[in-house]
């Protein structure tokens, strides 16, 4: 089983890969595509059904913050039937949208810029070297350019300084982060073809 | 086929089935045989049979016994006499039977230099020795003499012991007496005509075993010359080739220089009465057995016949026999000085006062008659009856034949092999060229070698247990015959001595000491030792080891009881072997005191340290700020929202937008300006309802300069679940000025799954791979995706990302599908710098990253629709806050961990 789970995911990734390269071999390359689409959203219909029989057990098993357990079911049930029902653009989809789904998120984004206020304010009594003195001050430098002062903007922040950490300092370290990106995905593609690295089962 | 056995003597090569050698007729393999049952060899580790010697004693003869017991009392009595002479003392402590041996070993190393008789002899002073009396009794008792040379002159027959005196003042009759009269019963003549001194004699003389070994001229004489020589042959084997006489000797050249130069010897042995000495008397007569004697071939065999029989051991060594001569040369007066005649001769006694008492005997036997020893009467009874050849000898030179067929041999019948003491008839087994097989009951003492070849000329010594067999035949016999003869040739011996001068192969004799190993025969100098381990039985029952080892082995750890394991309750199952526990050895005892330096004490001090305080408990010091975190958190949380709560509810527009429009943002605006009117577009919706501020403000000044401008049809796409509600919502709320409708000017295709493959593949076949829209109605047939069946037919391609990965993933994956419609991006102020790069490369035609750069675009769109200027002062203001809080913040809590760390060290 093994073996045949290997020859076959070997076989269709070798069978994508040269389709880019010929193109007689794109209909099968699209054909394994679109399997792979429908077994995504398969896969994220199967991650529906196990989240719902997780807090399902604890409802009926009566654990510890079931409550917030049945509340995710009820509003899970109750996208799931105006979305699929009512459809994205329905009122009342759009009012669960903007009235629960979007305040929440974005409540934890505020939330989470007050945090990382905090941390940094906190950061150098914790580690207090030369690293976090960096990061403190580049973080100062790139939100003073990117904020105007009420009687206008500081022409050396805002116009030469922060252009100058964006363009070239950070997208320097931009480009090296896309470079190993790019290097990793193709030695992960390379060891997902040669058989070493098998994650779709088996050691 | 077997092999061939190898003479021990000669070392000649004989056929197995030969008894004898047939050079040298020795016996090649022992008498014995070999050793079966209790008489076999022992091995290591057997335990010895154990046999009781003392039960032979009353075998012995009476004089034996009484040898015995003297030799043990002289060896009890010899520390006493010696003043604690430490070789005695072990020899002393030997079986009985080895006392008389060790006493003789003790004495023969006291004659080994000079015997007492040839310190005599030069007329010097002899040395009294202390223990002389004991240790000669001792000596002659275990060589079968019974008188020491000093003691067996007639004059002092009182030193001598009572049956050496003759038959009638023998009062004691042995056994050995008795054995050498039936010996001796076919009487020989006299001892005047002793056939070896007749020099007429045929030059050929057979070898028989009948020939007397006495080399006397006379019976007075025979026992000065036996006696003589008794002390010098204890030394010595090899001296009995001396005794080799023949009448075919002839004289050699240095016997006739002698007496060319000494005219007095030659008148003397011609003035001889009956008995001329037969060496002198005639130089052609001299000659034959002289040469013979130096040959040293034939003769010795004659010789040790007749010693055979006549059981007189006339034993010397040649080296001894040298000094004697060279001695007797030196104090020899001057040939003139000599006396012509024997009756004209003074007595010695006379003449030298320093002259030994044998040679004083000798003198006075001489003037007691030169034929009046013939009858013997001064003789022992044991002589008597062991010289037949000597008094049935008829005097005057009778010729040396017919006194050899004369002889009789040894009546073997008498002395069986059986009768025979133990340590005599085990002694011979020791000689493998022992006479045995023709006389086996003959006593070592007087048996000689069966020399059946004249060529022999050691045979009759290897007779002799205790002494080696075998001699050189070229020095030693010579000496050893010239010395014999001259009792036997006349009694003015002194007169013969200074008429002699020693030859030069006899001086160079004379100086060399044998060594032990010259003096062994020649199978026993061999390389190949005797095998310890086969001993004969009688070395076993002579082994005084054997009570020792019995007395160990059977000691009461044999019956021990075992107490515990499988043999508990057995008893002597595993005895314990004497001294394998004795034989351990102590332990070696190692110091246990650690010698350390300084410097790693302390460092297991430090260890120590170590290990306790990991033991040790640590209290938890409290956390005496965990009120003001909270305080902070909350105090900077209301901060932000006091402040930028009423900056944007008081839509104050303190803070200007910035002038400057970043590039990236101007080519987003071109690639929108450059879209055709009314074209298809894929707008992509990727960013999470956490983002909707940004992503919405940041997006919807370019959207809505294309909407205004432009006026596209829009396909809406996601690849977040919550992209499709996220899509109305952009175009119900922010672009609701534009008045889109779904499905009439855009349509939402919904949510794509599979992301990198499910952009690749919708890059590759839209229609197919998104069919439905969000609705589940069919869009591609729809007037808004009118003409569009590809990727490449939209006339741009808009991607709004708050995230990398979507934005790389769009970005890489419809490259190819693309064609030359623009990408355009609309990502967040955090994933923007990410997207710089595909920027300058082309491969992104335009991007707006944050508010910053939607703050351009929206000042490019007329202000329209005002999202940015909106949310401008409240985001500049909530910079500067946060720079401001952070760099002060930063600063205080740098201090307090200046302060902790201070107070860390200092505690």
């Amino acid at each position: 089983m093994r073996i045949a789970a290997l020859v076959l995911a070997v076989l269709t990734g070798v069978i994508v890969l040269v389709g880019y390269f010929i193109p007689v071999l794109n209909p099968i390359q699209t054909i394994f595509l679109t399997w792979a689409i429908i077994l995504a959203g398969t896969a994220a219909l199967v991650g529906v059904f196990n989240l719902i029989l997780v807090h399902g057990t604890k409802i009926s098993q009566r654990e510890k913050g079931r409550i917030y357990s049945a509340i995710l079911l009820i509003c899970l049930f109750a996208a799931f039937f105006f979305g699929l029902v009512l459809g994205p653009d329905h009122p009342g989809m759009r009012l669960l949208v903007n009235a629960v789904i979007v305040p929440v998120e974005a409540s934890l984004m505020a939330v989470l810029a007050v945090t990382l206020l905090y941390a940094s304010i906190r950061l150098l009594r914790r580690r207090a070297n030369l690293m976090s003195v960096l990061f403190i001050a580049t973080a100062l430098l790139m939100m003073i350019g990117s904020a105007t002062l009420p009687f206008g903007e500081v022409g050396a922040l805002n116009n030469f300084l922060r252009p100058w950490f964006q363009h070239v300092l950070a997208l320097g370290g931009a480009r090296g982060i896309l470079i190993g990106v790019a290097l990793g995905t193709l030695t992960t593609g390379l060891r997902v073809l040669i058989g070493a690295d098998r994650p779709y089962g088996g050691k | 086929m077997a092999e061939p056995i190898i003479c021990p003597v000669c070392g000649e090569s004989n056929p197995a089935d030969m008894e004898f050698c047939k050079n040298c007729q020795s016996r090649l393999l022992p008498l014995t045989g070999p050793l079966k049952d209790e008489d076999g060899p022992i091995h290591p580790g057997q335990i010895p049979t154990k046999k009781v010697t003392a039960e032979l004693e009353p075998i012995l003869p009476e004089w034996l016994r009484e040898a015995r017991k003297q030799a043990r009392q002289s060896a009890e009595d010899e520390p006493t006499i010696t003043g604690g002479d430490k070789q005695t003392k072990p020899l002393t402590q030997t079986p009985d039977l080895l006392a008389g041996l060790a006493d003789q070993n003790k004495q023969g190393d006291e004659d080994d230099e000079t015997p007492d008789w040839l310190r005599s002899i030069t007329g010097a002073p002899a040395k009294k020795k202390k223990n002389e009396q004991d240790s000669s009794q001792v000596k002659w008792v275990e060589l079968g003499h019974n008188e020491e040379p000093g003691k067996d002159v007639p004059g002092s027959e009182s030193a001598g012991l009572p049956w050496m005196r003759g038959g009638e003042s023998a009062p004691e009759k042995d056994e050995l007496t008795e054995w050498f009269k039936q010996a001796a019963s076919p009487a020989a003549p006299s001892g005047e005509n002793l056939t070896f001194t007749k020099t007429e004699a045929p030059a050929p003389v057979q070898p028989d075993r009948s020939t007397p070994t006495t080399p006397v001229s006379s019976a007075g004489e025979v026992p000065v010359g036996t006696k003589d020589i008794q002390p010098y042959e204890r030394e010595s084997v090899k001296d009995l080739t001396g005794s080799a006489l023949s009448s075919d000797i002839e004289i050699p050249d240095w016997i006739k220089k002698l007496d060319a130069e000494t005219p007095s010897a030659g008148q003397h042995t011609e003035s001889g009465k009956d008995a001329p000495s037969p060496a002198f008397s005639s130089d052609t007569d001299i000659a034959d057995w002289i040469k013979k004697l130096d040959s040293g071939t034939p003769l010795v065999g004659q010789q040790s016949e007749s010693s055979k029989e006549t059981s007189t051991p006339a034993l010397s060594s040649d080296k001894d026999i040298a000094d004697w001569f060279k001695k007797l040369d030196s104090e020899t007066p001057p040939p003139g000085q000599q006396p012509s005649s024997s009756k004209e001769t003074p007595s010695p006694a006379t003449m030298l006062p320093d002259v030994p008492d044998w040679l004083k005997s000798f003198d006075e036997a001489a003037g007691a008659g030169q034929s009046g020893t013939e009858s013997g009467e001064a003789l022992p009874d044991w002589l008597k009856t062991a010289g037949p050849s000597v008094q049935e000898t008829p005097a005057g030179p009778a010729p040396a034949e017919p006194a050899i067929v004369q002889s009789q041999p040894i009546p073997e019948k008498n002395l069986p092999l059986s009768e025979l003491p133990d340590w005599v008839s085990s002694l011979t087994p020791i000689e493998p060229r022992a006479a045995e097989p023709r006389e086996p009951a003959v006593p070592a003492f007087q048996m000689e070698a069966p020399a059946t070849s004249p060529a022999e000329p050691v045979s009759s010594v290897s007779a002799l247990p205790t002494e080696p067999p075998a001699a050189s035949p070229a020095g030693p016999v010579p000496a050893a015959s010239a010395f014999t003869e001259i009792p036997e040739s006349s009694d003015d011996v002194d007169a013969i001595f200074a008429s002699m001068k020693i030859p030069d192969w006899l001086a160079d004799i004379t100086p060399s000491q044998p060594s032990p190993e010259e003096g062994l025969p020649p199978a026993a100098q061999a390389e190949e030792p005797i095998e310890p381990a086969e001993l004969p039985s009688w070395v076993q029952a002579m082994r005084p080891v054997e009570s020792a080892m019995r007395d160990s082995t059977a000691g009461p750890l044999d019956s021990r009881l075992e107490e515990r394991g499988a043999l508990a309750g057995l008893q002597g199952v595993l005895p314990a072997i004497p001294g394998a526990t004795a034989a351990t050895s102590k332990p070696k005892s190692h110091s246990i005191k650690l010698d350390a330096t300084d410097q790693q004490q302390a460092h297991a001090a430090l260890l120590e340290q170590i290990l306790s305080a990991e033991t040790a408990p640590v209290p938890m010091k409290a956390d005496s700020v965990p009120r003001s975190q909270r305080v902070l958190r909350w105090a900077l949380s209301a901060l932000l929202i006091i402040i930028l709560g009423g900056v944007i509810f008081g839509k104050t527009q303190i803070f200007p937008l910035p002038a400057q429009v970043p590039n990236e943002t101007i080519a987003a605006i071109q690639a929108v300006e450059a879209i055709p009117a009314d074209a298809p577009v894929l707008v992509a919706f990727d960013y999470e309802p956490a983002t909707i501020g940004e992503m919405e403000a940041s997006g919807a000044s370019l959207m809505d300069h294309l909407l205004l401008l432009k006026h596209p049809r829009l396909a809406l796409i996601s690849t977040s679940p919550t992209g499709a509600a996220l899509a109305e919502r952009f175009m119900a709320s922010t672009l609701a000025q534009r008045s889109y409708q779904s499905g009439a000017q855009y349509v939402d295709l919904g949510y794509l799954p599979g992301g990198l493959a499910g952009v690749f593949d919708f890059s590759q076949n839209p229609t197919a791979v998104m069919p439905l829209s969000a609705d589940s109605a069919e869009v591609w047939n729809t007037q808004v995706m009118q003409g569009v069946t590809h990727l490449s037919d939209f006339a741009a391609v808009i991607v709004l990302t708050d995230s990398v990965e979507s934005g790389r993933v769009w970005i890489e994956q419809t490259e190819l599908a693309r064609g030359n419609a623009p990408l355009i991006i609309l990502s967040s102020a955090q994933a923007g710098p990410m997207f710089v790069p595909y920027v300058d490369s082309g491969q992104v035609k335009g991007m707006i990253a944050g508010l910053n750069g939607a703050a351009g675009a929206e000042q490019a769109n007329g202000g329209l629709p005002g999202f940015v200027r909106r949310y401008w002062d409240a985001y500049s203001l909530g910079l500067l806050l946060v720079v401001v809080v952070m760099f002060l913040g930063g600063l205080w809590n740098l201090w307090l961990g200046i302060q902790d760390r201070r107070v860390h060290e200092a505690g």
